[in-house]
């Protein structure tokens, strides 16, 4: 340690500060040790072997980036916005109603009423006839008609009361179509709010994993640096690594809140119904649920706690 | 404490201590450095076993990417679901199943039965008690009892046809539900998988350095002890320090609170959902303080 002279001195002067012996010779003994692991550990970093977690292949796929898929506006306007959900109803309508099963239901109740009539109805009347030989009477021609007759009947009512009873059901399957637009929108919509939380915390903690391996001969330089100074009191207060860690807080924060927002999602159910007496009588309301709401709140604070984190 | 001399102009200032403290000095210099020269191969961390969460989540041999993506779920389960000819196909195969035939079939056999043992011998006695049998009467009777049978027919096989109508609109939705379910229990998987995976290499990486650093850390004592007779100069660290801010806490204790009343709520109602609101708010202060 120096310290320069100046004005009018002839010469340089030079300070020593000594210590004494015992002292020196036990810094020396320790700076030699420091050194010896110095040189054994500057460059064994453990970060090395770090390998970067991927985030890109396991959304999207490999090769494919978030730009490879259609926007969330986009999907926003194809499965709600731009939906003509008059023409879905009439399609919807026409495919239940008229269905191809619609009309193989109503072909196979006649083929069942048809076999009734030829294995089992016709040969019992035609028995009872033959036994008092009245097979060739009109009577006969006029049984067989009636038979017929019934048959076309009940084809026919069987026809109208399906289509009738299908009514209601194109109606639930339209009003479930909606709903399903509505939750793709929605599912999309948390996927990709997944994805930006994920991306953005796996970002941090990759580069914070590079920058320490970077560091690391300071890291281990820094014992040697306070080992050096030791005696002019220069201390070394942490153990860790420069490039200290922050994944634990940044993942318990983001990637936590958009836990809370990816469980957000209804389902197609009806809503239990309620019934509450009036003076006009008993008046029944479809129920209302509030734990959408609960959850969305929960997911919105979530996130918001992240994104301020 | 401390001497100095001079030499033209070199000048030497040696530190030195009232003999008691430099034999007490001595003594401790010489004592932790015996320690540390046994302790400083002796790493604690040397058996820590790196968390392996690849094969835990994937399997032996995989990654992440060896599965499906979860657009390409999204895609299969959700966007690109075509929900008309679901319904179409689960419409079809609850109106022919086979159960449904059997139920009709073992009822038409209950009511031929029924008809051959007793409608038709009740008709005949009657008839013949009448003196009808050779009458178009007679015949036009068999054929009412007949076409009677043919209505209860296809009576049963609406019925049963009918039933299935219902079945059919909760299969569907269900299946709807079940497609969504699964494909956000997958988002669900892979946000585990991340927070796992980062967790556990920020654990494993932590243990290596520990590891690495334990001579360091042992003699950082002995550094101390070194300098003890110094006033210490601080030391700070650079890194990428983050903290959380004020907002974030409240709004993270806010969220806390929210979705334990949401979860309360479902369990146990109104009483249900201030328990979960009390609950969620003393864990989000928890995490909040002990972060």
């Amino acid at each position: 340690m120096g310290s320069g002279g100046g004005g009018s001195a002839p010469a340089d002067t030079s300070t020593t500060v000594r210590y004494a012996p015992y002292i020196e010779t036990r810094h020396q003994d320790f700076l030699n040790t420091i050194y010896s692991k110095r040189v054994a550990v500057i460059d064994e970093s453990p970060f090395d072997d770090y390998t970067d977690i991927e985030v890109d292949d396991a959304f999207f796929g490999a090769g494919y980036t978030i730009a490879s898929f259609p926007s969330l506006y986009d999907m926003f306007g194809k499965f709600m916005a731009g939906l003509d959900i008059d023409a879905l109803f009439t399609q919807i309508y026409n495919d239940t109603i008229d269905s191809t099963v619609t009309k193989n239901l109503i072909t196979a109740e006649g083929a069942l009423i048809d076999d009734e009539i030829e294995d089992t109805s016709l040969p019992r009347l035609q028995l009872g006839l033959r036994d008092i030989n009245s097979v060739i009477s009109s009577t006969y021609a006029t049984g067989k008609a009636l038979l017929e007759d019934t048959r076309t009947k009940l084809v026919a009512k069987f026809s109208a009361d399906l289509k009738y009873r299908l009514i209601p059901v194109a109606v639930d399957r339209w009003k479930a179509h909606l709903d399903w637009n509505k939750l793709v929108i929605g599912t999309y919509a948390e996927i990709m709010k997944l994805y930006y939380s994920v991306k953005t915390d796996v970002d941090e903690i990759n580069y914070a994993m590079k920058a320490k391996d970077l560091l690391w001969p300071f890291t281990v330089l820094d014992f040697e640096r306070a080992a050096l100074g030791a005696l002019q009191g220069a201390t070394n207060s942490k153990t860790d690594v420069a490039g200290a860690s922050t994944m634990a807080r940044v993942l318990s924060g983001a990637l936590t809140g958009a836990a809370m927002g990816a469980m957000v999602g209804g389902q197609i159910t009806q809503t239990a119904a309620t019934t509450v007496p009036t003076a006009a009588g008993p008046v029944t309301t479809a129920g209302t649920t509030y734990a959408g709401w609960g959850a969305g709140i929960g997911a919105a604070l979530g996130v918001a706690s992240a994104y301020t984190y | 404490m401390g001497g100095s001399s001079s030499s033209s102009s070199d000048y030497s200032k040696e530190i030195r201590y009232a003999p008691y403290i430099a034999t007490a000095y001595e003594s401790m210099l010489n004592t932790v450095a015996g320690l540390r020269t046994g302790l400083v191969a002796e790493t604690p961390y040397g058996s820590y076993v790196d968390q392996d969460t690849i094969s835990g989540f994937f399997g032996a041999g995989y990654v992440i990417s060896d599965f499906p993506s979860l657009y390409d779920m999204f895609g299969k389960f959700m966007a690109g679901l075509d929900i008309d000819f679901l319904f179409t196909e689960i419409f079809d195969k609850q109106s022919n199943l086979t159960e449904l035939n059997g139920e009709v079939t073992a009822t038409l056999t209950l009511e031929n039965q029924a008809l051959t043992q007793t409608t038709i011998p009740e008709f005949e006695f009657a008839m013949r008690e009448s003196n009808a049998v050779g009458s178009s009467t007679f015949v036009l009777g068999k054929t009412k009892i007949e076409s009677d049978h043919l209505k209860k027919v296809a009576k049963i096989s609406a019925e049963v046809k009918f039933s299935v109508l219902a079945n059919t609109l909760n299969k569907y939705k269900d299946k709807l539900n079940w497609m969504k379910e699964m494909t956000l229990e997958y988002a669900q998987l892979m946000k585990l998988y991340y927070l796992t995976e980062s967790q556990a290499s920020d654990v494993n990486t932590t243990f290596g350095a520990k590891e690495v650093l334990w001579p360091f850390e042992v003699m950082d004592f002995e550094r101390a002890c070194l300098g003890t007779m110094r006033q210490q100069a601080d030391y700070k660290k650079y890194g990428l320090v983050r903290k959380r801010s004020g907002l974030s806490k409240v709004l993270l204790i806010s969220s806390y609170t929210v979705n334990g009343a949401l979860i309360g709520a479902e369990v146990g109602g109104y009483v249900g959902a201030i328990i979960g609101a009390v609950v969620g708010f003393v864990v989000g202060l928890a995490i909040v303080l002990f972060e």
